[in-house]
């Protein structure tokens, strides 16, 4: 398997990634870390309703993007 | 004391330890019942009890029990329609029409007791686990106008929300 690091967005769509957000999981929003993991954790809830359980959760962007993975 | 006999209070250790060691084997064979055939059964989608919008995704281990002979029930009703061994070999199913608060889901092998899970669902807009929300404020009482002192302000009790003046 190629990867998945390098390549396109559309490489990872076909191998199974999906991107999802809700405005308020995004910490610019609000900055409430609570609330925020809370918005992601019902997104995902829908996602896996949607499409099946998830593997992997990954976070985009600088420090907030690592403060939502974890 | 030395050369004094154990005698009563060996007999007492003894006993102890025996009768510990029955509830002990006893408490670990209750645990372990496989609740007549029907293994566990595990909300997917998020914990069981952080579950909104009324819908979750649940998988049971039906340990050998065959799929025919299943059947699943939500706060009594009967939605063994819902489940079947999905392509990734797990009997999985979408409960949906979960009521808001604590729901329970069954499974039972034919009519057997079988196991089951307390479902606690949310509504959709939250709060799931950030409590109690913050009501946006509708306008205030206040009737100032802009021609009014600068000190008057929005009656509100929050002030960092925006509040439209009411209507004159």
């Amino acid at each position: 398997m190629d990867d998945v690091r390098a390549g396109s967005g559309v490489t990872r769509l076909g191998l199974g990634f999906a991107v999802g957000t809700s405005s308020l999981n995004t910490y610019g929003n609000q900055c409430s870390d609570v609330i925020s993991a809370e918005a992601l954790m019902m997104t995902k809830e829908i996602i896996t309703e949607r499409w099946g359980p998830i593997l992997y959760t990954i976070g985009d962007g600088g420090s907030p993007g690592r403060c939502g993975s974890t | 004391m030395k050369g004094e006999r154990m005698g009563p209070r060996w007999l007492v250790c003894v006993a102890v330890g025996v009768l510990s060691a029955v509830a002990l084997s006893g408490g670990a064979v209750t645990a372990m019942a496989n609740a007549g055939g029907i293994g566990e059964i595990e909300a997917l989608s998020d914990r069981a009890d952080l579950i909104s919008g009324g819908g979750a995704l649940v998988s049971v281990d039906l340990l050998g029990t065959s799929p025919r002979a299943v059947r699943v029930e939500l706060n009594g009703r009967n939605i063994t329609d819902q489940f079947a061994v999905r392509p990734n070999g797990r009997y999985q199913g979408l409960v949906t029409g979960l009521r808001e608060g604590k729901n329970i889901l069954r499974v039972r092998p034919g009519n057997g007791v079988g196991r089951w899970i307390e479902i606690t669902n949310h509504p959709i807009g939250g709060p799931v686990l950030s409590g109690e929300q913050i009501p946006s404020s509708r306008g205030t009482t206040s009737t100032s106008t802009p021609s009014a002192t600068p000190a008057a302000s929005p009656t509100s009790s929050r002030p960092w929300t925006t509040c439209a003046p009411a209507p004159a």
